[in-house]
Order: C-alpha cells, then sequence, then structure tokens
C-alpha cells in the first residue's frame, strides 16, 4: 500500500494590505492522501450499549441488529467485547478474539432493557475489557445510549479522555432526543474521537455498518499539523472543518511554532483546517505568512511516520484586490455558522435568551447564504421558540449542534 | 480596522464575518435580513425583529409539600428533575433527594422517578422503581409519561408529595 499526500493551502485573499495595522488573513488548508489499496486495520473494538428501560421495544430491535452485523464483520484478526449497562453495567461477551459469531448473536439476543441510565458505569467496563487484548489495530470503544446520564458526567469524561490519552478513540452515538448532546460532545473531543446523532431508528444499522468501514478504512493515525509563523504573528481561530467541523486546540511548542492534533485519518476523507491568523504589521512586497506541515503515522504491521510541508507566502500591496476566493468563503460561511449556533447554546446556559435569539437567527442567515435551506428553517423555528418560550426543542437543539458540524462533511475524494 | 455594521465592534482589517455576531463585514455585500433570506413572506415577521433590549422570561418551577412532615420543595423545571435517594458510591444525586425524609423505610428507589418539563406541560415517569410511583393513586407504567397539573398529589413509595404550582 503505497500511500501520497498532497497538502495545499488556499488565502481568502491573494494579497495582503501593505499595514501598520494588524490585519486577519484565513488560510484553508487540504490534505489528500492518494492510496492504492484499502487498509484493512483490525480491530479491537468494543460495544458499550445503553439498555435501560427507554431503549424498549423497536429502539433496543434494531440496536441488536445493529450488533449483529458487526460482529458479521468481524474478521479472525479482530477482538470484540460487549458491555451492556442501564443502572449498572455487564460484560455480555468478554473480548475475544476469533469467537464464533452464532455464539455472540445468541449473547446479543439476551439483551432486555430496564433501569435508569449510568453512563460512566458502562464506559469504565468497556474500556477495562478493550485494554484487554493487545493488537496491533485500531482500539475503539462505541458508545450508544439514548438517555440522560444523571450525576457521573464529570465521570464519563475523565474516563474518556484517560481512554484517548491511551490510544483508545471512543465514537459516541446518541438515539431519540433524550440524550445529553453536550455530554456526547465532550466526551468525543478527542482527537481520535466522533459523535453523532442517530436521527430514526432506520438509521441504526445503517449508521453501526458505516462506523466499521471507517474505522477499517483508517490509513493514518496520530494526524497532526504543525503551524509555523513570525513569533509575532497570532493564530486567532483554528478550526477543522473536515471530516466535520470543529474547534482545533493548538499547543505551543516553541515561539511561533502551534502544534494541532488531528486524530486518525480515514481512507477517501481530506483533513481540512480553516485557520485565522492576525499579522501585526506588513511592509510592501513578497511575505512569508507562515509553514504548515503535516505530520502522520501510517497503520499496518510496520508504521511509519511521514511529513510533508508548505509555505505560504503573499504580496502585500497599498490597494489589493477585496474579492474572497469562493472555495474559502464557502468554508467561511458554514465555520462561522457552526460557530454562531455554538455561542446561542452557550448564551441560553447563561439564561442570556435575547442574545441566543439573535445569535441563532444570525447563524441561520449564513446558512441559508450557505443554500443549507432546510437547515436555516430549522434554526429560524427554533430561534423563534427561544424567543417565544425562552427554550429550543431537545430535537431542534440536536439537529442544528449536528447539522452544523457536518456541513462540509464528504469531500471531493470520498469515493476511492 | 474596520467597523462591524451588525454589532459596531471595531475589527481587523481583512475580517469576513465578524468574530462577535457574524456579520458580514465584507464591503461589496449588502447585508440581508432573515426573514428576507428565508423567503417568509406571511409568518411571523414579529418573532425575527432584531431584539435590541434584553427579555426575560419566567423559569419553569415546581412547588410541592411533602405531606407527611410539610416539607415544602421549590425546585427549577428547567432541567429534568430525578426523584430518589443519593447514592454517593453510584454517584447518584437526585435534585429531589428524599434521603432525610425517611425514603429508604418508605421504598423510594435511588432512582426512582423524573419530572420533566417541556415548553408547555409537565410529565412524571417512572424509573423502573421498586414499589411503584403514583398520581392521585393511580399507577404510572415504567417508560410512559403522565402529564402533571397542580393540586395533583404523588406517591412515591409511600412518600406523598402535592404539586402546589407548576
Amino acid at each position: 500500500m503505497s500511500d501520497v499526500v498532497q497538502l495545499s493551502v488556499t488565502k481568502a485573499r491573494p494579497e495582503l494590505w501593505v499595514s501598520t495595522e494588524p490585519q486577519v488573513v484565513y488560510l484553508h488548508t487540504i490534505a489528500q492522501m492518494t492510496v492504492t489499496q484499502r487498509p484493512q486495520t483490525p480491530l479491537n473494538l468494543c460495544l458499550a450499549l445503553d439498555r435501560s428501560s427507554s431503549m424498549r421495544g423497536e429502539r433496543l430491535y434494531q440496536v441488536k441488529e445493529a450488533a449483529r452485523q458487526v460482529v458479521n464483520q468481524l474478521g479472525p484478526r479482530d477482538a470484540f467485547a460487549l458491555i451492556a449497562f442501564n443502572d449498572r453495567a455487564e460484560v455480555i461477551v468478554p473480548a475475544c478474539t476469533g469467537a464464533d459469531h452464532t455464539a455472540l448473536h445468541v449473547a446479543i439476543s439476551s439483551l432486555e432493557a430496564r433501569g435508569g441510565t449510568e453512563m460512566a458505569q458502562g464506559l469504565s467496563l468497556g474500556l477495562r475489557e478493550i485494554e484487554r487484548p493487545r493488537l496491533a489495530g485500531l482500539n475503539r470503544l462505541i458508545l450508544l445510549t439514548d438517555g440522560r446520564t444523571y450525576g457521573d458526567e464529570q465521570s464519563c469524561i475523565e474516563l474518556a479522555r484517560h481512554a484517548q490519552r491511551r490510544g483508545i478513540g471512543l465514537t459516541a452515538f446518541g438515539v431519540g432526543t433524550e440524550w445529553n448532546e453536550d455530554l456526547l460532545e465532550m466526551i468525543a473531543a478527542g482527537e481520535n474521537s466522533r459523535t453523532q446523532y442517530i436521527t430514526s431508528l432506520d438509521a441504526i444499522v445503517p449508521v453501526f455498518e458505516a462506523e466499521i468501514k471507517r474505522l477499517r478504512d483508517t490509513i493514518a493515525r496520530h494526524v497532526e499539523l504543525l503551524v509555523t509563523t513570525h513569533p509575532t504573528v497570532q493564530i486567532a481561530s483554528l478550526y477543522r472543518v473536515q471530516p466535520f467541523i470543529a474547534p482545533l486546540v493548538p499547543h505551543l511548542v516553541n515561539t511561533g511554532c502551534w502544534r494541532v492534533p488531528l486524530g486518525d485519518w480515514v481512507v477517501g476523507s481530506e483533513q481540512q483546517c480553516l485557520i485565522e491568523l492576525i499579522l501585526p504589521t506588513c511592509s510592501p512586497g513578497q511575505q512569508s505568512i507562515a509553514k504548515l506541515e503535516l505530520r502522520y503515522e501510517t497503520m499496518g504491521a510496520k508504521p511509519a511516520q511521514f511529513a510533508t510541508d508548505v509555505s505560504v507566502d503573499a504580496l502585500a500591496l497599498e490597494e489589493p484586490a477585496l474579492a474572497v476566493e469562493p472555495d474559502v468563503r464557502h468554508v467561511l460561511e458554514r465555520v462561522t455558522a457552526y460557530r454562531l449556533q455554538a455561542q446561542a447554546w452557550e448564551a441560553v446556559t447563561k439564561g442570556r435568551v435575547a442574545e441566543a435569539t439573535q445569535t441563532l437567527q444570525q447563524a441561520g442567515m449564513h446558512l441559508f447564504n450557505a443554500g443549507e435551506i432546510e437547515l436555516a428553517q430549522t434554526v429560524h423555528v427554533e430561534a423563534t421558540r427561544l424567543l417565544q418560550n425562552g427554550s429550543a426543542s431537545t430535537d431542534g437543539r440536536k439537529r442544528i449542534k449536528y447539522g452544523t458540524r457536518g456541513l462540509i462533511a464528504g469531500g471531493k475524494h470520498a469515493d476511492l | 480596522m474596520l467597523i462591524c455594521s451588525g454589532c459596531h465592534s471595531q475589527q481587523y482589517t481583512g475580517t469576513i464575518f465578524c468574530p462577535l455576531c457574524g456579520a458580514n463585514c465584507l464591503p461589496e455585500d449588502r447585508p440581508r435580513t432573515l426573514r428576507a433570506s428565508l423567503q417568509i413572506e406571511q409568518t411571523p415577521p414579529a418573532a425575527l425583529t432584531v431584539v435590541t433590549t434584553p427579555l426575560s422570561f419566567p423559569e419553569p418551577e415546581l412547588r410541592a409539600t411533602l405531606l407527611h412532615n410539610g416539607r415544602p420543595i421549590k425546585l427549577p423545571l428547567h432541567v429534568p428533575v430525578l426523584i430518589g435517594r443519593a447514592d454517593t458510591r453510584g454517584s447518584c444525586y437526585p435534585e429531589l433527594d428524599l434521603t432525610n425524609d425517611g425514603g429508604y423505610q418508605a421504598g423510594v428507589s435511588r432512582q426512582h422517578a423524573r419530572i420533566s418539563n417541556t415548553a408547555q406541560e409537565t410529565y412524571i415517569e417512572d424509573l423502573e422503581s421498586g414499589n411503584g410511583t403514583f398520581v392521585n393513586d393511580r399507577q404510572v407504567a415504567a417508560g410512559t409519561l403522565q402529564r402533571l397539573h397542580a393540586g395533583d398529589e404523588l406517591r412515591i413509595g409511600s412518600i406523598v408529595i402535592r404539586i402546589d404550582s407548576l
């Protein structure tokens, strides 16, 4: 499996202002990997499934069916464990490799819904199981919940961070409308984790199948972007825009050099980021803005580290062209919508309803400008509800939060 | 520097969307309104006008009384209210903790019932408790939502709670 990585950078405007005042420069970075063969990464997988009483009926039926499909996709090199949790957590299938699929199906069929939801217990037991096998592949805990856990939120976050530090990624699925999206977002905030809203029961099985395929197609891990600039240049904001929109946290390596962890890399996806820099002053002529370097470690029996870099320069003029590069504007419009809705929910939690309403309306306007009409209308409905009732609907809030995260999902090279 | 047309804050030269309010700072783009942008001409314009003064909304709250000891209860309803007994080892901290009201002897489960509030209505749900949840002597089936009204009497185990107002 040979791979070729291309790292490209587009500036929002081709030129800079000659100025003694600070100016903003937006950089849109795209990293693409061309591979000749799918990686088929072995998996060390643990499912931690909510079986509280609210899962009863069609919901649990679909989740059990999804778990069976996961089992059907297991190969001889994969490890599998199954945890079910309500008020207590129970190991239904201890971590094992090459287990008989029929026996696993029987174990899955034994799941019954009852009791409350205490997610930390499920996470804790799941992580214990996933740490038992020692595999060269990808460690992943897939959590599914439909309920709001009480009193153990902080434990859940601490367990997730502990796992992420030890190289265990988390996928957190929420189904229904009662689960705590803020908590799942916090759990999945690690670089090698993700969260997804399963909006209908019919989608449970395909979402699980797609997740296993995505994990299997993981081609690199420990992906990170290094941003090196002049020490007087500041990073004003940094967002991942693909595979999904989310804020990124840069870590200062040394003066003028930041490291930005990006997590795993799946075949066919692009690593896209939006960097907002503040340049302090600018003299006439060609200026060096930044140097960007992408580092990653390939998966497989012999992991290897690679790096590729690109320099970003621009000409500073007294009267530069004002037009914004359409591709960068496309990204900026969507990232702004995501950022505004996040600001709106934060304002709601602080009781600033009027401010939240205005911010949400502004997010809706950006979504409309971006052509995301359906999501814009959902935002409009929730903004109205917020203004009239002081709160948004739980379903609407989730749709907006997860809808804006996925605004740039699926790149030009999504199909290998 | 430039002045944002939305929130009138000072922003750096080159800013495309204001980082504070999201307004478009490009000189060539004319500002648009949400109502026009969404092509909603008929309804509801009043709700979408820009709010310039902060509005205040009454926080939903539950007022009730424990009938056996007269303890008044006042709980905000902007988050669901768990009724039960605190269990520090199991990280269970109910908003309405009946431990000191004789909850254990009265058969109250740690996570007994949950009261939740939507925009308009308040509901109670039994969380598969050992001794059941009753509203006006009628048992609430586990997994179903029973609407609550002022004046209702809840029975949690054998503790009776009168809803004074919602």
